[in-house]
């Protein structure tokens, strides 16, 4: 096979594994089928590393792409399944709520030309350039020493390796899985060829954002809203998807769970409710932060759940299965940190965490909170859809007809805001200006799509009001 | 919204012209390979090789030594990373930049923690202290490899 076409079959078998999954969990859930396969994207590259670590000492006696294959079989077994089942499911169009403004034909079509036009930018600029620093030493690097390991493996000794620190090996595996399962295909490693997945993981995040603002506020609200996240340059270069750092699959997963969440919160389907604790699971398995991010945004379900039920929303999801928004991505955060504590070292930028030495360095705390004023309103980088999202907080802090699956956005959106100070309180860099400087915008990625969600969903409920 | 947008949306189409005059990034490793520049390396198999002749352990620990003068920060912990990557699995470790009017200590240091392998950055230290090495291989003006007594 010629490399892109070892490329395209590294993709497609991961979107048919994905794809069946999602029609598993959601066959009979109404979806946009960008929405289906972005799901199937992130849900199918999870599953097939896990997968494929815990098949993989059986590596030195059926090749591994072999071994995956017949997970692809069985999942080709699911889609029979899935179309079945779709022959149930409610018509598309019914889930859509009467359009906000003027949805003309000609509109839109300029729109989609030019969200082609930023997402074929995008895929260009990421293959005629480099990875970026993390992109390549804490992400790429994992996927080829996997690769050049007998097992396909990530080495032991590297966890523990302290001159190696920097690369943060513990970080969880999903992009470098990715990668090395491209490596796989192709048979040697291809430091361009893995650069295709981040555009891909930046599609994923327009097709849940524009899900929910398509069902809620029309079709040019979607559309105008994917072309403002193409413009925000933390999403797109550094530390966005033409960089390969894992800070857009983190965002992807992340905004994809709150979108099915805040589904589940308005509707009470329980399909959504599974397919969000599935991508929160996704979200625990790509980034340390995404173990945090996910757990909060799991406990803010669990509490929004409870709070639609105290109104007596006849559609509430029940107690017991929203649980599954917290334990489902702890189940899959906990072997990894088990092998952690087994063999890990600890982070070399953060002193461990304890009560002293968050007191002691509670001085930090002005310097903290005015870096991340200067970031939240930096011109010309995040289009100003934070100070948008704080006036949509305000709209619905003053409208008592806003809904609690609202505030969960509103509370998915400025908890984990709140909660990142904390780590830079117990930053070990000499500077910690600079450590806040360096990783704020990556911290913010993941969640600015849920923000400029929650702006539209917002807005969109003020004007039919 | 709509201003805010449009002003990232200008600072975006910058940066992506800007990106795409840069001369493209292409081949198997061709992000590490634009990492190694700054020490005039084109691709990271010279470095590589030089190590499998010298027969430097999989077990070794190697030490990269550096004349900060000769490159900015950025650029010497990009080399660093970089010759960690390569020559995984040895343990590679960076000397805190020196002066090289320090490097001298900072050598001896190394040869007290009995780091024989060195991955010399800057043509300062190869030409200044190369009678302290047992033995020296430049692979290009800017890093050499050499081993301590």
């Amino acid at each position: 096979m010629t490399s892109i076409s070892s490329v395209a079959a590294a993709v497609a078998v991961l979107l048919a594994v994905g794809h069946a999954l999602v029609a598993v969990v959601a066959g009979r859930m109404p979806l946009y089928w960008f929405e289906r396969w972005a799901a199937a994207y992130l849900i199918g590259m999870a599953s097939l590393s896990v997968l494929w670590i815990t098949v993989s000492v059986f590596f030195d006696l059926v090749h591994p792409i072999l071994m995956v294959s017949a997970f692809g079989a069985a999942g080709g077994a699911a889609l029979y399944y899935r179309f079945r089942a779709r022959s149930h499911a409610v018509e598309e169009s019914a889930l859509v709520e009467e359009p906000v403004g003027s949805n003309s034909r000609w509109q839109n079509a300029v729109l989609m030309a030019l969200i082609t036009v930023e997402f074929a930018a995008l895929t260009l600029v990421s293959l005629r350039g480099s990875l970026g620093f993390d992109g390549l030493f804490n992400f790429e690097m994992k996927a080829r020493l996997m690769f050049e390991h007998p097992l396909r493996q990530l080495p032991l000794g590297y966890l523990s390796d302290a001159s190696r620190a920097w690369s943060h090996p513990q970080y969880p595996l999903m992009v470098p899985f990715g990668e090395l399962w491209i490596y796989a295909w192709l048979g040697r490693i291809d430091q361009t060829a893995v650069k295709i997945l981040f555009p891909m993981f930046f599609a994923a995040v327009l097709a849940f954002v524009c899900g929910v603002c398509r069902r809620l506020a029309g079709n040019q609200a979607a559309l105008a809203t994917a072309l403002a996240l193409g413009l925000m340059p933390p999403m797109t270069l550094l530390p966005g998807a033409a960089s390969a750092y894992a800070d857009v699959p983190l965002a992807a997963a992340v905004v994809g769970a709150a979108a099915f969440m805040f589904r589940a919160l308005s509707t009470g389907e329980s399909e959504a409710a599974m397919l969000a604790a599935l991508l929160l699971a996704v979200a625990s398995w790509t980034k340390t932060e995404g173990v945090v991010l996910a757990l909060s945004i799991g406990t803010l379900g669990v509490l929004f759940s409870r709070v639609v039920h105290a109104y007596g929303r006849p559609s509430s999801i029940s107690f017991r299965r929203s649980l599954m928004w917290i334990w489902l991505p702890a189940l899959a955060a906990f072997p990894w940190f088990l092998v952690q504590l087994q063999y890990g070292i600890p982070a070399p930028d953060l002193v461990p965490f304890s009560v002293a030495n968050v007191g002691a360095n509670l001085d930090r705390t002005p310097a903290i909170l005015a870096l991340f004023a200067g970031e939240l309103l930096r011109p010309g980088h995040w289009g100003l859809v934070w100070p948008a999202c704080a006036v949509a907080t305000v709209l619905l802090l003053t409208n008592t007809r806003g809904p609690a699956a609202e505030w969960f956005l509103a509370s998915v959106t400025f908890v984990p805001l709140i909660l990142y100070v904390l780590p830079f309180m117990l930053s070990s860099w000499p500077d910690p200006a600079e450590h806040v400087r360096s990783a704020l915008p990556r911290l913010l990625v993941p969640i600015a799509p849920v923000a400029l969600l929650l702006t539209v969903v917002s807005v969109s409920r003020e004007a039919r009001a | 919204l709509c201003v805010g947008f449009a002003y990232s949306g200008a600072a975006t189409v910058r940066l992506y012209t800007e990106a795409l005059q840069k001369p493209a990034v292409a081949g198997p490793f061709g992000t590490l390979d634009a990492f190694l520049k700054p020490v005039n390396l084109s691709t990271g198999d010279p470095l590589s090789a030089a190590v499998r002749q010298a027969n430097w352990p999989a077990d070794a620990d190697v030490v990269v030594v550096a004349d900060r003068h000769d490159l900015p920060r950025q650029e010497l912990y990009q080399v660093y990373y970089s010759v960690s990557y390569l020559l995984y699995p040895r343990r590679v470790w960076l000397a805190s930049p020196c002066d090289a009017s320090r490097t001298t200590k900072r050598c001896n240091d190394v040869s007290e923690q009995r780091s024989r392998y060195l991955v010399v950055i800057g043509a300062a230290i190869g030409a200044n202290h190369r009678s302290q090495f047992a033995w020296h291989r430049p692979i290009t003006d800017k890093i050499a490899l050499a081993e301590m007594p």
